[in-house]
């Protein structure tokens, strides 16, 4: 049986015990920020950067082109989602486009890392305070927003991350996933709560095998990154630079090219659509009128492969 | 012999029973889940709780103040509702409301239950009440049938909070299955355990349709919230849940012992029994301290002289609206007197102990009892 399943059994598997504190002071250290929070999911690390941000009652930008993830966790945080347009060269929201939609009811822009972002013109035009980045399988650097979120791993293995450097907000991203609790408190049933909050914990479980996790997250976007350099099939084709384990995102460059997607498969990949436009959804707002074109023409031209 | 609390000699110092217990099958579980991360062991888990409460349809998630978070949203209550709920509970149940946007009502409790007082809860309803969140306190159900009611007259749901309440039956059944749905939680210290998770049931095939959908990442018209139980945590319960009958059955027979050594003490006594509660799970062994019985010793004092004695005795609940943050108006005499005056609960495990440690219970009340003065004049 594996050792740190074992030793989480036999010693601590209650309540924030130390896998999990023992694992967000290493995710810290290897993203360079003062802290990091482990959450049972990447959508319940959001909900914890969104609450400690006090988005009730406020609005949130985000691209109209991202993981669904992003914008149910806005409504689920009591929060108005607004959508702007994406970069299409990134696949990341433009900040020309999120300029244009920020308010005085603008409390968080949220960017998805689907390639690598402009996050200093972003943390220019939102400010860097609202600015959240947002990435699945990877794990890249933050220096221009006020916090990151990341989901790692899969199936029991998955974990939530939130990461920050300001201390008071930790304290308020903490308590909003620790029943109200704060970050100094630990999980007694004595302490007073500071502010209302939810049960956003990870299990220690998990959180034992994290050295695994990143080591496999490690190796598998190494190999994306190998693949970056490869000559796809089609001229117009182009790998979106960000390694993620087990996946890489490419993009066609061309108009209404039809010849990417089956080339991709004959090459025997296994090819998906990453996401459709969230803005058309009812459940969102349904604000089918507003005109995204690189939102509409990523819909047809990103790819995602599994490695 | 002379208080603990007083420089004396405790009853006890030998700790209580270690929570949570496990053995190699729960080894044998996480090892499975670590060599295939996509084992299903949440079906399976479903499928003996679906069994074990005799309710056709159970979801396990992530944690106990999810579940009731995700059957809030499943039912479609939002922004402007109201659900009301006691201020006698954790934190959980209230968080769960404000966190959809709805509004909570306090209704207060019964004093001989520690339960929500249907008669205040028909007080509180107004056309905006949407649900009642009926938290079964300590593992003992609230009244099924009046607040079943309550519910079907006003047509409001009827949300069982039963995160202390695994195991708990009214009128031989489960609580699981009583009202449009209840949660139940699997945290660190529940009596049915895997360190982090939760459970739904309900009766109604829609409202568990709809649960599936949301958790299952939404659809066109609901939103996702990816909140299903963890692999790990899942092959814990299945670990956990072949003991879990023999546990409740010792609990259930600690709980009676206490009952006949506490009643005829007079100045504590247990919550009273009542006939229509079938099961008490028994998360909690609640004693009531009658301060106008302690010559002039307040609850919190002689509580803190019992734990002095090596018993994990506290005090209880603070009223939910003590809580920094919770500015809703509230009119509920008995909770104020219950969480200031009158109540004090044995930490969960203390009821796995053997008789002796339950014994060296007794003794250590009735030690200080006999030091009363004492201790007032300290």
């Amino acid at each position: 049986m594996n050792k740190a399943l074992k030793e989480t059994l036999n010693h601590a598997w209650g309540t924030i015990g130390p896998r999990s504190v023992d694992g967000g002071t290493l995710i810290a250290q290897r993203l360079g920020v003062s802290h990091a929070l482990l959450t049972y999911s990447v959508q319940a690390a959001l909900e914890a950067v969104l609450r400690g941000l006090d988005v009730e009652g406020f609005e949130v930008i985000l691209p109209a082109y991202c993981d669904r993830i992003l914008a149910d966790t806005v409504l689920m945080a009591g929060a108005t989602p607004v959508f702007a347009d994406i970069d299409y060269r990134t696949g990341c929201l433009s900040p020309m486009s999120a300029e244009r939609y920020i308010t005085a009811r603008t409390r968080a822009v949220l960017c998805e890392a689907l390639g690598q972002p402009d996050l200093t013109a972003l943390a220019y035009a939102a400010g860097r305070e609202r600015l959240v980045l947002y990435a699945r399988d990877a794990l890249p650097k933050t220096e221009e927003c006020a916090a990151a979120v990341y989901g790692i791993g899969c199936g029991a293995n998955h974990i939530g991350i939130a990461a920050v450097d300001d201390t008071a907000m930790f304290d308020r991203i903490y308590a909003a996933h620790n029943c109200g609790r704060p970050y100094t408190s630990g999980a007694s049933e004595s302490v007073v709560n500071t502010r209302i909050g939810g049960n956003l914990r990870v299990s220690e479980f998990p959180c034992a095998v994290l050295s695994e996790t990143l080591a496999a997250l490690d190796r598998d976007a190494a190999a994306c990154e190998k693949l970056l350099s490869n000559e796809w099939p089609c001229p117009r084709m182009r790998a979106v630079h960000l390694p993620t384990a087990g996946t890489l995102l490419l993009r066609c460059d061309g108009i209404r090219c039809e010849t990417c997607r089956e080339a991709l498969v004959k090459r025997g990949y296994a090819v998906e659509r990453p996401y459709t436009a969230l803005h058309r959804l009812p459940v969102f707002g349904g604000h089918s009128d507003e005109e995204f074109e690189n939102t509409v023409r990523a819909e047809t031209g990103y790819f995602r492969i599994r490695i | 012999m002379r208080l603990a609390v007083l420089g004396g000699k405790p009853i006890r110092k030998k700790p209580y029973p270690r929570w949570p217990i496990h053995d190699h099958t729960e080894e044998a579980a996480l090892d499975r889940v670590y060599r295939t991360p996509t084992l299903d062991e949440s079906s399976r888990f479903a499928e003996w709780y679906a069994n074990y409460c005799g309710v056709p349809y159970v979801l396990p998630t992530a944690s106990g103040t999810v579940s009731i978070e995700l059957i809030l949203r499943a039912l479609g209550i939002g922004r402007g509702d109201e659900v009301i709920l006691p201020p006698y509970t954790f934190i959980a149940s209230y968080a769960a409301i404000r966190f959809i946007g709805a509004v909570p009502v306090f209704a207060d409790i019964l004093p001989d239950s520690y339960n929500i007082d249907p008669a205040d809860v028909e007080r509180k309803i107004t056309p905006h009440t949407r649900a009642i969140l009926a938290v079964s306190v300590g593992g003992r159900p609230a009244d099924c049938d009046a607040l079943g009611a309550i519910a079907e007259k006003h047509n409001i749901a009827l949300i069982h909070d039963a995160a202390q309440a695994v195991g708990a039956t009214w009128r031989g059944v489960s609580i699981a299955a009583y009202g449009t749905a209840a949660a139940f939680s699997c945290q660190n210290s529940k009596n049915l355990t895997c360190g982090e998770g939760g459970i739904i049931t309900t009766t109604d095939a829609v409202l568990h349709e709809t649960l599936r959908v949301i958790v299952s990442g939404g659809d066109d018209t609901h939103i996702g919230v990816r909140a299903g139980i963890n692999g790990y945590c899942a092959g814990i319960l299945n670990a956990q849940s072949a003991r879990f009958p023999e546990q409740l059955r010792y609990r259930q027979e600690s709980a009676a012992y206490l009952d006949a050594h506490l009643a005829p003490l007079g100045y504590v006594s247990p919550m009273p029994g009542d006939p229509r509660v079938t099961s008490n799970a028994y998360h909690l062994y609640f004693i009531r301290i009658h301060e106008d019985k302690l010559r002039g010793v307040t609850r919190d004092r002689f509580v803190e002289a019992v734990v002095a004695e090596g018993i994990p005795l506290t005090t209880g609940y603070r009223p939910l609206y003590a809580t920094p943050g919770v500015n809703e108006p509230h009119n509920t005499p008995v909770t104020d007197y219950v969480a200031g005056h009158e109540g004090a609960w044995l930490a969960p495990p203390t009821l796995l102990g053997t008789p002796d440690d339950l014994a060296d219970v007794v003794r250590a009340i009735e030690k200080v009892y006999d030091n009363l003065d004492a201790l007032r004049e300290v």
